[in-house]
């Protein structure tokens, strides 16, 4: 498995870990009609930066155990790779502002809004990464 | 997804004293991953590395690659 599928796995993971559980939380708290705004801001806080800790240290330990990768340059398939991920993101983060915009025409309030475009990157970002999971895997 | 380029890089490889994956993706700037996903057929090269890989066993393209429809 190369450096940057690795990298991809890890983002995938992570991101489905840390933010699955924010937004798991924040739905269930949606469910019984009770949200405190100032825990899910601090929720929310805490989340990116154990996202952020995870995976700086992960791809510091891949790229220790397989330093050559690391540091060489992506080739013509890895960067066909990265750019079908990129264009599948796009189509999730258009979806997104949609969603948006429609939510600002009825008025939702703007913690909901804020959640929904947050939701709309990190749901971008993990499309992204298992795209390119899927062609490292299947082929491209 | 498999492409409907096949190629003998495996059996040139092996016919140029078994060069490694790496030793060939060193010689065209590629990572060994992408030789290997070549080498599978889930990845038709550019033009330009096809033409490094048939340079760096001396013979023409085709002698490389095969187009099968």
């Amino acid at each position: 498995m190369s450096f940057r599928e690795k990298g991809a796995w890890i983002v995938v993971l992570t991101n489905l870990g840390v933010y699955g559980f924010y937004f798991l939380a924040l739905a269930a708290a949606l469910a019984e009609g009770r949200v405190d705004h100032a825990h899910f801001i601090g929720l929310l806080a805490r989340s990116i930066a154990l996202l952020v800790c995870l995976i700086v240290t992960l791809h510091v330990a891949v790229a220790i155990l397989a330093p050559r990768d690391a540091n060489a340059p992506r080739d013509e398939r890895e960067k066909l790779i990265a750019l079908k991920g990129a264009r599948a993101a796009y189509f999730v983060l258009a979806a997104t502002a949609v969603a948006a915009i429609w939510e600002i025409i009825v008025g939702l309030d703007t913690f909901l809004l804020a959640n929904v475009l947050f939701f709309g990157l990190v749901a971008a970002e993990v499309v992204q990464n298992g795209i390119q999971i899927l062609h490292y895997r299947r082929g491209v | 997804m498999p492409t409907v380029i096949e190629n003998n890089i495996r059996r040139l490889r092996f016919d140029a004293g078994e060069m490694t994956q790496q030793q060939l993706a060193d010689r065209i700037g590629v990572t060994r991953q992408t030789v290997n996903a070549i080498e599978q057929g889930k990845y038709s090269p550019s033009l330009e590395a096809a033409f490094r890989i048939a340079a760096v066993f001396g013979v023409p393209l085709e002698s490389v690659f095969h187009y099968r429809p």
